[in-house]
């Protein structure tokens, strides 16, 4: 699918000419920083001879900088190309980590990694919004937090500081979003409270934050004094714009070829900005999540990504609920709508809101985007929320991943311990979809003979994918 | 869109920024309300004040090209130097 870059990567890259040139310019920036030994923050050379501040802008350090071997080698088109081509390796590697980990699954953690990887939402951006393709630290964050909910150890809370502050540099947008999903994920993930949340958790927790924070800090101080002189703000209109419909995360996704005539006939707004509307999961990951979600809900760690999952689809249906391209509007009584209209006038921001409230005598159904842009800083510097689809489809891939452990537990059997909640009939369907090769390839077998940190697998459970995994988080 | 890749490659001053911001500069905003009304006298002049030596055109991206480069060809300080890969090179003189 990303063929031509790989074969042709210091002439050609995704996309026609747009963002993309944009980011190959921040490859170029790196590099005459440290060539120069210029500010990175000040660009003399730009809006010539006044100077320009980087900080109006993106920066993504994290691609950037790490790249400036390559892009003093080979330029930044290379460096570019070699960053997306490697966008697509870590996030399926890093989910794949992930997922094996949490479900000691081979397959599951390959299915996971290559859903991931090849989301239809990394290929809609993958036309020059490097940053938003930029997806790959967040596996390795999620990872890095799950070694050290087990361990406890120092290494793994800094290995976490590390890949968060990388998430953040790559994009202020998954900066945002991860200080958001990521303690969601933290707390569910890490019940039952009493017993994980000793000592030594507050301590890594201290440890990843302080490590991140000096990370990302030095970058993120032009932009808070840029926030701070009112600059860098959009206004909520602007986010309403990219509000997704409810169901646009089910739709079909309008690369695929059988597909495209039927989106541009039925949801043209979908096929046509599908840049930023491209936040499709997929059937079949969808489904296979779907396994995860009624088998297994409970588990903590099935539970930590149901919660990001949901949160994140919220938040990214934009302000306000949508159907149809248009907010779907209740209406009001005249004194509710005063009353909404005279509570709305607190809020300046929230003037657009207030017209149309007053205008259409209806009110639109607020989601919590709405509350983030009033409630939370930098929320209002932020324009298209339907990013945060992002996490929602690297929730759809894990939970994938463990929807295909389960399916294989089921067809394996499983023991009273590994799959008591494996109905007759399920086992039947887990069974027929894996009567094929896949079946016998059973994952728990590439595993078999692995030490898991102080606990032994009986006979009986290793035959089952998800043995490790029910052991250790069950 | 294409100026940010040709700033990595002539790597020189230029009187614009990165194309693309997500935050559009005030000062973008002044100079492109100069250059409106390129060419003119005025425009010409604030491209000296900011130290412009080349102007570049794409000409496949001008509606009516042949009109406005008649009217470009009409100032005196803005003299034709080389075309490159269907880019109209101008120097403005000093």
């Amino acid at each position: 699918m990303v063929t031509p870059l790989v074969l042709h990567p210091a002439s050609l890259t995704a996309g026609w000419e747009g963002d993309n040139m944009y980011c190959i310019r921040l490859f170029w920036w790196a590099k005459f920083v440290v060539d120069r030994g210029a500010s990175p923050f000040w660009d003399p050379t730009s809006f010539f001879p006044h100077g320009h501040e980087v900080a109006s802008g993106e920066m993504s350090p994290a691609n950037a900088y790490l790249m400036i071997p390559v892009t003093m080698l080979w330029g930044p088109l290379v460096a570019y190309n070699v960053t997306l081509l490697l966008s697509f390796v870590m996030t399926g590697f890093g989910t794949y980590l992930w997922i094996r980990w949490l479900t000691g699954s081979f397959a599951a953690g390959l299915v996971a990694g290559v859903i991931a990887a090849f989301l239809p939402f990394r290929f809609a951006h993958l036309v020059g919004h490097l940053m938003i393709v930029s997806t790959h630290w967040v596996p390795f964050a999620l990872y890095s937090f799950d070694r050290f909910l087990d361990s406890k150890r120092t290494r793994w809370a800094m290995a976490l500081g590390a890949t968060t502050a990388m998430v953040a540099l790559c994009s202020w947008y998954f900066a945002y979003s991860i200080a958001l999903m990521l303690p969601l994920y933290a707390l569910v993930r890490s019940r039952p409270w009493r017993q994980q949340w000793d000592s030594g958790w507050w301590r890594g927790i201290g440890v990843a934050v302080a490590v991140a924070a000096a990370l990302v800090l030095p970058f993120m101080v032009p932009y808070i004094i840029a926030r701070s002189e009112h600059r860098l703000v959009r206004s909520i209109a602007e986010m309403e714009f990219w509000s997704l419909n409810f169901y646009d995360l089910w739709l079909p996704n309008s690369f695929n070829p059988v597909f495209n005539q039927f989106m541009l006939n039925w949801f043209p707004q979908q096929a046509t900005q599908w840049v930023e509307r491209g936040v499709t999961v997929g059937a079949t990951a969808f489904l296979l999540a779907m396994i995860a979600v009624f088998a297994r809900r409970r588990h903590p760690a099935i539970a930590g990504l149901i919660v990001v999952w949901v949160v994140s689809y919220l938040i990214a249906l934009g302000p306000t609920l949508h159907s149809g391209d248009r907010p779907i509007l209740v209406p009001m009584p005249k004194p509710a709508v005063a009353a909404a209209a005279k509570l709305l006038s607190l809020t300046p921001s929230l003037d657009r809101v207030r017209t149309d409230i007053l205008n259409h005598q209806a009110f639109a159904i607020p989601m919590p985007s709405l509350l983030l842009f009033v409630l939370v800083p930098m929320t209002d510097g932020m324009r298209v929320m339907a990013r945060f689809g992002m996490w929602t489809g690297i929730m759809t891939a894990a939970l994938a991943g463990w929807g295909l452990a389960i399916l294989f537990e089921c067809a394996d059997g499983g023991s009273a311990r590994t799959a008591p909640s494996c109905p007759r009939w399920w086992r039947w369907f887990a069974r027929w979809c894996c009567s094929s090769s896949a079946a016998r390839s059973s994952p728990c077998r590439l595993r078999r003979g692995r030490s898991t940190s102080g606990w032994r697998r009986s006979p009986k459970m290793r035959r089952s994918s998800t043995c490790r995994s029910s052991r250790r988080f069950g | 869109m294409i100026q940010n890749y040709y700033k990595t490659v002539h790597e020189m001053p230029t009187p614009f920024g990165r194309v693309g911001d997500a935050f559009e500069p005030y000062i973008l905003k002044e100079r492109r309300e100069v250059l409106k009304e390129f060419p003119s006298d005025r425009s010409i002049a604030a491209l000296r004040d900011w130290r412009v030596r080349h102007v570049l055109f794409t000409p496949a991206l001008i509606p009516d090209w042949p009109a406005f480069k008649a009217r470009v060809d009409g100032f005196a300080d803005l003299k034709p130097d080389r075309e490159i890969d269907g880019v109209v090179v101008y120097r403005l003189a000093e």
